[in-house]
């Protein structure tokens, strides 16, 4: 029995820094694949072009008044040539609205949307006066897949890129992003991009003019987390038509494929991930050849939590999720109907994602029991530790090199020194303190627990000062029911509609009652 | 645990951990050098721009239209090192266009770079030959054609820069041919292509248009027909009505822009029939003309329209009309005011709101 146990321990261990190894290889190639294609200087021309396709940010925000003004100015400055903004109030209880309102001159609007996709009532659509091109909708409070599905009622261009509010997007992304519709031989449905932590970088009127380091080691840490799930976790599956998740907090669809699966599955924790998932599965099944594609420029920056307690919340809500979307799609899991994501990516998440936090949890308490009982050999101990940090250093290390071959932003400053001694610090404690959360996270998510946790924000002015931190109300996200009775005219007219065109609606139905 | 398989001393595992550790080291220093020689490489190849910069951007204005500066200006930038006046020469091609371009593509040329990214075409890295051919999308000349044209559309980003370069200094057959072996897979794929029509001359766009029927690709297919429509219409008029009668809604939709840029009466009547289109799309796409509003005819379509099943049927009929003005505009009113059907009324109601400041509560 007790062989077993250590053949299992290490079989995992070399298959999980095996694949992760792997993954590093993978995306270092597509790094240099994607500086071979990018093409800056068509930038200049998508500014020109009639054919440049429209493009709409849907930027869900509950409770957000410390940071929905700059991320707005951002969305604005963002220099797209065709873009709409559509910023969605969740039923926000502060000053989210009344901020937006007074900034930027917002005046209600009789819009009529087409109600493609569920969603909360809508109380109000609001245009500005000062730019015409930003939209906000006023709801009730129904969760961030609620708002999302709001948004993308009133979204009439053919891509959409949803944002969280607190989210700084850089200059020129989204023609990054858009650029990637272009060029891959398949039909791309989803792009994400490279998210960098914006605690410590220097911000003024949504712009991050430069890149910091964040003092808190808790941050820090968080750095090396996005360096290594973003670079390596995700774009090594591009050449598999790519990764399980897309983040929520900056991806860009295609927006006819997102309403023909449905929009995104309301009263589900990991809305993002279920979405891409569903995708997969939708266009797999449907022998559509098609591509979710990852790209390595940062383009985005992100609040990351600063406190141990909402670090807490937010990876206990991550593993929530993933097991969710992974559980609602598990008949994907080897099931070669789905090819390279039912065989190889679905897996991939279920085994080291999903049952990882368990799995080496197990490895811990196996390790104990054998120093209590008196029964390790020390020499192999150690020599079986050393190994384990080595890899896994090895494979920090190598994600700082794909950053700095991918982007120089983080080495503006000589942070190279910092950065290695932060990855090699990690190990002790701060991977522990996640693995705990991640468990937390599991448990709940077997007792049925849904809510999204209280997060913390700061003004996004404030980051690089680190000035006191706000407690925000809870982004609460009730079980919606499972379906809504439509009832207004858009969902009357929905009906109207020849069953090709109401796919979204419909598709959306059989998902949910699936 | 000395019953056990591995945790024996002797055993495979415990005899080859020390190997694998010193294997793992050597392979983390020498990822922690490559971090650094990067860093400091980058930090290098900074400072030598900047000095190239400091050193020759004072005389480049000048060597950019004068052909004696010009050689003062390649014999003092040859004291550089190759690589850093590459990087110098293609920021600058990259951001500027028209004859400024131009002109730093003949510099390009004359230290020898076109010649180099020409040889890296038969490169066996697949990396490398992209990068030249983005570069020779930028400073290739018909002396370039040749090699470019020897380019095998192996993936399909080299296959969209080869027809780029070709629409630029090949000749009009490169493109058709290169148009011809094309597959697009979605509609969101066209804007670069369309792209590369839009620059054809118009000879070489009269060839693409000719040989119309040789296009197999429904998105490029329209795409012709669609930059045809703007550019010139006559050229693309004989094949109204295959486009118009195709099974293809891509191509249908071509037929509507070619009708929409004909400026007969025929061709508004023939517009009128598309109303009824099968495809949401075209219906919509018929309605975005503008010219439907001018007779009495055109706006009774576009009010039939305001009752279509479409969102965006309803909502482009509703545009047009309330961009129209005149009687469009009052037609449309009525509508907003009168009509029993609730689409209608209500694709109208928000287009004047929002086209017109108009509010249905005073009109009432």
């Amino acid at each position: 029995m007790n062989a077993w146990v250590e053949i299992g321990i290490l079989c995992y261990f070399l298959l999980l820094n095996g694949c992760y190894t792997i993954l590093v290889y993978i995306a270092g190639i597509d790094i240099l694949h994607q500086f071979a294609v990018r093409r800056p200087e068509c930038d200049a021309d998508a500014w020109q072009e009639w054919t440049t396709p429209p493009v709409t940010i849907i930027a869900p925000a509950y409770n957000e008044e410390l940071t929905i003004i700059p991320s707005v100015l951002a969305f604005l400055g963002s220099g797209y040539p065709r873009l709409s903004i559509v910023v969605v109030n969740d039923g926000s209880r502060d000053g989210t609205l009344d901020l937006l309102r007074r900034r930027f001159a917002l005046e209600p609007s009789n819009m009529v949307t087409w109600r493609r996709l569920e969603s909360k009532p809508v109380r109000g659509i609001y245009r500005s006066r000062t730019h015409d091109n930003l939209l906000v909708v006023d709801k009730e409070n129904g969760g961030k897949a609620d708002a999302l599905n709001a948004g993308l009622n009133l979204c009439r261009s053919p891509l959409v890129c949803c944002v969280d509010a607190d989210t700084l997007i850089e200059k020129g992304a989204l023609l990054r992003m858009v650029g990637c519709f272009f060029h891959q031989k398949d039909r791309v449905i989803a792009v994400g991009g490279t998210l960098r932590v914006a605690n410590g970088c220097t911000i003024r009127d949504g712009v991050v003019e430069a890149v910091g380091w964040p003092k808190g080691w808790l941050a820090r840490f968080q750095v090396f987390e996005y360096l290594r799930s973003f670079l390596f976790g995700r774009m090594g599956f591009n050449p598999l038509r790519g990764s399980l998740i897309v983040s929520g907090a900056f991806a860009m669809f295609d927006c006819e494929a997102v309403v023909k699966v449905g929009g995104y599955l309301r009263g589900c924790v990991g809305e993002d991930m279920e979405l891409i998932i569903r995708l997969h599965r939708e266009f797999r099944r449907r022998k559509i050849p098609y591509r979710v594609h990852y790209i390595a420029e940062p383009i985005c920056y992100t609040q990351v939590p600063e406190s141990v307690r909402t670090l807490g919340r937010q990876r206990d809500r991550w593993q929530r999720g993933l097991c969710d979307a992974l559980w609602r799609h598990r008949n994907m899991c080897f099931n070669p109907r789905y090819g390279a994501t039912g065989m190889i990516v679905y897996p991939f998440f279920l085994f080291f994602e999903f049952f990882g936090p368990p799995i080496e949890m197990l490895g811990y308490l196996w390790f104990t029991y054998c120093i209590v009982a008196g029964e390790l050999n020390t020499e192999f101990a150690v020599l079986f530790a050393c190994t384990a940090f080595l890899w896994g250093l090895l494979i920090s290390v190598q994600a700082i090199l794909l950053e700095a071959v991918a982007s120089t932003r983080l080495f503006e400053r000589p942070l190279r020194g910092q950065l290695l001694f932060t990855c090699f610090a990690e190990w002790f404690g701060y991977r522990q303190l996640s693995l705990s959360y991640r468990l937390r996270g599991l448990a709940k998510y077997f007792m049925g627990a849904k809510s999204w946790g209280r997060m913390k924000r700061r003004s996004l002015g404030s980051l690089s000062k680190h000035g006191p931190a706000h407690a925000g109300p809870p982004y609460f996200t009730p079980s919606a029911p499972r379906s809504q009775g439509g009832g207004d005219l858009e969902a009357e007219a929905a009906s109207r509609v020849s069953a090709g065109t109401t796919v979204g609606g419909k598709g959306a139905g059989r998902q949910r009652a699936a | 645990m000395g019953h056990d398989l591995l945790f024996q001393p002797d055993n495979f595992v415990a005899k080859n951990l020390p190997l694998a550790i010193f294997v793992q080291m050597g392979l983390l220093s020498l990822h922690i050098a490559a971090l650094f020689i990067l860093g400091a490489s980058a930090r290098q190849r900074q400072k030598r721009l900047f000095r190239l910069e400091r050193t020759l951007s004072a005389d480049l204005p000048l060597a950019l239209v004068d052909t004696d500066a010009a050689r003062a200006w390649l014999q003092s930038a040859r004291m550089f090192e190759e690589s850093t006046l590459k990087a110098f020469l293609l920021a600058r091609l990259e951001s500027t266009g028209g004859d400024t371009r131009h002109s730093y593509a003949h510099l390009y040329r004359e230290l020898g770079f076109v010649r180099q990214d020409v040889d890296h075409l038969r490169s066996i890295w697949r990396n490398r030959k992209r990068l030249a051919l983005r570069r020779l999308s930028l400073v290739a000349g018909p002396l370039e054609a040749p090699a470019v044209r020897r380019v095998k559309g192996d993936d399909f980003f080299s296959q969209l820069v080869t027809a780029q370069i070709l629409a630029r200094i090949g000749t009009p057959d490169d493109v058709l041919q290169r148009l011809k072996t094309t597959r697009l897979s979605s509609r969101l794929m066209e804007q670069p292509w369309f792209v590369i029509i839009r620059s054809l001359s118009a000879d070489a766009l009269a060839h693409v248009v000719a040989h119309w029927d040789q296009l197999e690709d429904p998105y490029l297919a329209k795409a012709v027909l669609a930059v045809a429509a703007r550019q010139d219409v006559t050229m693309a008029s004989k094949w109204v009505d295959i486009a118009c009668k195709s099974d293809s809604v891509e191509l249908r939709i071509a037929g509507v822009a070619l009708l929409v840029a004909t400026p007969f009466p025929q061709a508004r009547s023939r517009l009128l029939g598309l109303i009824r289109d099968e495809a949401w799309q075209v219906r919509a796409r018929v309605c975005v003309c503008a010219e439907l509003t001018q007779t009495p005819i055109g706006r009774k379509g576009l009010l039939k329209a305001l009752a279509d099943p479409h969102f965006w049927v309803r909502h482009h009929a509703a545009t047009t009309l309330a961009r129209g003005g005149g009687e469009a505009q009052s037609d449309l009113k009525q509508v907003a005011t009168t009509l029993t059907d609730r689409y209608a009324t209500d694709a109208a109601r928000e287009t004047l709101e929002r086209e017109c400041g108009w509010h249905a509560g005073s009109a009432e």
